[in-house]
């Protein structure tokens, strides 16, 4: 008995280190997906022709003078290191998920390290390769890796509080009544991210009529997460008043995403000729490579992924806590 | 020895799919994991294959503009396209045609994909700042180009906006350089300040040399395939008709300056002179020989009767009826896109709001539109003198409110 009431304990400090290991994946990451975002806008992902190597240096003996020296491989070059960061901080994750006992928690851990394996490996590909594909496939997997990440804090987060840690994901109503709405809204977030890359990533011989179809695709699904935002909202607001924390940050996310969308098109392309014309004229020139294209559109890449993890967060803190339906708040009287 | 043991496990578990170290999982599950480990090793695999494999060559697009591409044989396609490749290269390694001033090392700078060499030379420049506009064959039809107004320019038939040389002549190298510095208010074209010179002066090369292409490639479908040429085709005679003097008419501005380009130099006016040149300028404003009322409306709002205007690049797209224009279209790769008059009153001016840029639009127009040269040129008079054309230049900014004359 006191034997098993010390591998309690073990496991349970494994997992409150894993929580907190997985809020320093969380903080890596997210600078990680901002400085890819810079790599993209300042069209930096080949600044540094080889791969795992910089310019012919092992990764972090590059010369820091060389690294500080030039614009964009300073952002390449940043970027490797951490994106490097973040890989060793998956294997301590992986290795701490995997001492908590946990299936889920340990399934969680390999795919965490599975995944950012992956990620490298694409982005190191697109350099040898230059192969601009890759690098919309990176672009892609990146909001993934975060939204994993997220999962992880979330659901080990979750497992200090008490409930059964070794449930398995299909135990909790991860898919069912409200949490499936807030599922389905991940998706359209996930799905939205996807056309932004093809955006972000136009081969230059695509034809005028591919990229003018990918920027509907991208309206309508801007769109339509406001629309299924309403829906999770109409659903719940009225019965399950104190839920409600994540969709509000969920709607502050989508509106400054929405308007960081506007602008990106703006510092990049200029105001539409109809604005101009109809509403107001305003003498505005585009800057290439200037702060203002540099952050916004960048912004508009990291808030995206941000939005997708915040959806993650929302959609299990339903689905691990029961489904909403379930916990109504008493009628007065 | 527990850690060493679960990472032994885990690696068991990913590199073989053993299900030992899945605890509680059921032998479904463990399949299951087996077949998610052998699908990610399948990614991987695939993607290094694809990584590995060359980068795929770009080529520059044939000019099929207005016509139906099924119209030229395989054998006049190949005939031009050879031709073009033989005196021009390709994106990815530009050449220059004997007797041809462009200078190879800055179209290298230009040319190809992004990227730095090992060198640290930085390469593709075009790719990285223009094509996603002007595409890769400098055809002004770039992925982005449809949803952009006016579109991108056309480089192809060396026909460029703003510039200070006089009707019918190529821009000079600070024209371009200007455009690219400071970009086009109101328009998609941005500008480029932030870039070094050198590659500021790279880019005005590789647009110099895909304009002259593009003149070249002009001339050989009229002779191919709209004269029916015999082929082969001689590359000599070919440099000789029409590469050497498209060249020449690039290198005019350069050589003879004092022929060719306008340089404004403004008045220094007081605020009683200022005033006064601004109400000469309504008057001439207003009278039929500069026709400014026309288009741009008698309050200067771009607001006048002539409404139907077009640029020389979309005017072939424009038929009599819709019909004829949706018939006429289909062989471009840009929709019809009608021209608005400026606009004064709001103050955006493409070819820039200074006093010497309005000047300059007025003098030698605005090439490729229905905007008129006003100022004399060689063999022409001109609809208004060098004095003229100030007091309207002041007239017009007066009317944007930008007629403080210190500026």
């Amino acid at each position: 008995m006191e034997r098993s009431g010390s591998v309690d304990r073990a496991a349970e400090r494994g997992t409150r280190w894993a929580y907190r290991l997985a809020w320093v994946l969380w903080a890596v990451t997210f600078p990680l997906i901002w400085m890819g975002g810079f790599v993209t806008t300042y069209n930096a992902g080949m600044a540094v022709p080889d791969w795992p190597n910089t310019y012919g240096y092992n990764l972090f003996l590059y010369p820091v003078e060389s690294w500080l020296k030039t614009w964009d491989i300073f952002l390449e070059h940043s970027h490797r290191l951490i994106a490097s960061a973040a890989g060793f901080v998956s294997i301590a994750l992986m290795v701490i998920l995997w001492r908590t006992g946990s299936t889920l928690l340990r399934r969680l851990g390999v795919v965490v390290f599975i995944l950012v394996c992956v990620q490298g490996i694409i982005g190191g590909l697109r350099v040898l390769g230059q192969e601009l594909l890759l690098a919309n496939l990176h672009g892609c997997v990146a909001p993934l890796f975060f939204g994993l990440v997220t999962g992880v804090v979330v659901v080990t987060g979750h497992a200090i509080a008490g409930p059964d840690q070794s449930k398995g994901l299909g135990e909790w109503s991860l898919f069912r009544g409200g949490a499936a709405w807030r599922f389905l809204l991940v998706m359209i977030i996930y799905t939205q991210i996807v056309i932004g890359a093809q955006l972000r990533h136009l081969p230059p011989t695509l034809s005028p009529q591919w990229a003018f179809f990918w920027t509907i695709v991208h309206l309508i699904f801007a769109g339509l997460i406001g629309v299924a935002l309403g829906i999770v909202w109409w659903r719940e607001w009225r019965e399950h008043l104190s839920k409600l924390l994540w969709l509000k940050i969920l709607g502050a996310i989508y509106a400054v995403q929405l308007t960081l969308g506007l602008f990106t098109w703006v510092v990049n392309y200029n105001f539409p000729i109809w604005f101009l014309n109809y509403f107001l004229a305003i003498s505005y020139t585009v800057v290439q490579g200037g702060a203002a294209q540099a952050l916004v559109t960048t912004a508009h890449t990291a808030t995206g992924s941000l939005l997708l993890a915040a959806g993650v967060a929302c959609w299990l803190t339903a689905g691990l806590d029961g489904s909403p339906q379930n916990v109504r708040v008493p009628s007065p009287g | 020895m527990r850690s060493a043991r679960d990472v032994v496990s885990l690696f068991n578990m990913i590199f073989s799919g053993s299900e030992a170290s899945l605890t509680r999982a059921s032998p479904g599950r463990a399949s299951a994991g087996r077949k998610s480990v052998a699908c990610a090793v399948l990614l991987v695999l695939s993607l290094s294959l694809a990584g590995c494999s060359k980068p795929r060559p770009v080529e520059f697009r044939l000019n099929t503009e207005g016509r139906d591409p099924a119209s030229i044989s395989p054998a006049q396609r190949e005939a031009i396209v050879s031709m073009l490749t033989d005196l021009f290269g390709t994106p990815d390694e530009p050449r220059v045609p004997p007797g041809v001033h462009l200078d190879v090392e800055l179209l290298r700078r230009a040319a190809g994909p992004t990227g730095r060499d090992f060198s640290g030379v930085e390469r593709g420049l075009y790719r990285k700042h223009c094509a996603v506009c002007h595409g890769i064959s400098g055809d002004g039809a770039g992925p982005i180009a449809a949803m952009l107004n006016p579109y991108p320019r056309d480089f192809r038939y060396g026909i460029f906006k703003y510039t200070s040389t006089v009707l019918g002549a190529k821009p000079t190298r600070q024209d371009l350089e200007r455009t690219i510095r400071r970009g086009i208010p109101g328009t998609g074209m941005p500008s480029f300040a932030p870039l070094p010179d050198e590659d500021i002066q790279a880019l005005i090369e590789y647009v110099k040399y895909l304009s002259i292409r593009g003149e070249t490639e002009l001339y050989l479908l009229r002779l191919v395939v709209d004269e029916n040429e015999l082929l082969p085709l001689n590359k000599e005679s070919v440099i000789d008709e029409a590469v050497l003097p498209v060249a020449e008419a690039w290198e005019m501005p350069e050589k003879d300056p004092e022929h060719w380009v306008v340089k404004p130099q403004r008045p220094h006016l007081d605020e009683a002179q200022l005033k006064a040149a601004i109400e000469r300028g309504r008057l001439i404003y207003q009278e039929p020989r500069s026709q400014c009322v026309k288009c741009h409306g008698p309050e200067g709002r771009g607001d006048g009767e002539q409404t139907d205007l077009y640029d020389d690049w979309n005017k072939p797209k424009k038929g009599v009826t819709d019909e004829q224009t949706r018939e006429l279209s289909r062989w471009f790769s840009l929709p019809l896109q009608q021209l608005k008059p400026r606009n004064f009153q709001e103050g955006i001016f493409h070819g820039g709001g200074r006093p010497e840029d309005i000047y300059l639009r007025i003098y030698v127009g605005i090439k490729g539109t229905p905007m008129p040269a006003m100022g004399p040129a060689p063999g022409q008079p001109g609809i208004l003198t060098p004095e003229e054309i100030w007091d309207l230049t002041f007239y017009v900014l007066s009317l944007a409110r930008k007629t403080d004359p210190k500026k």
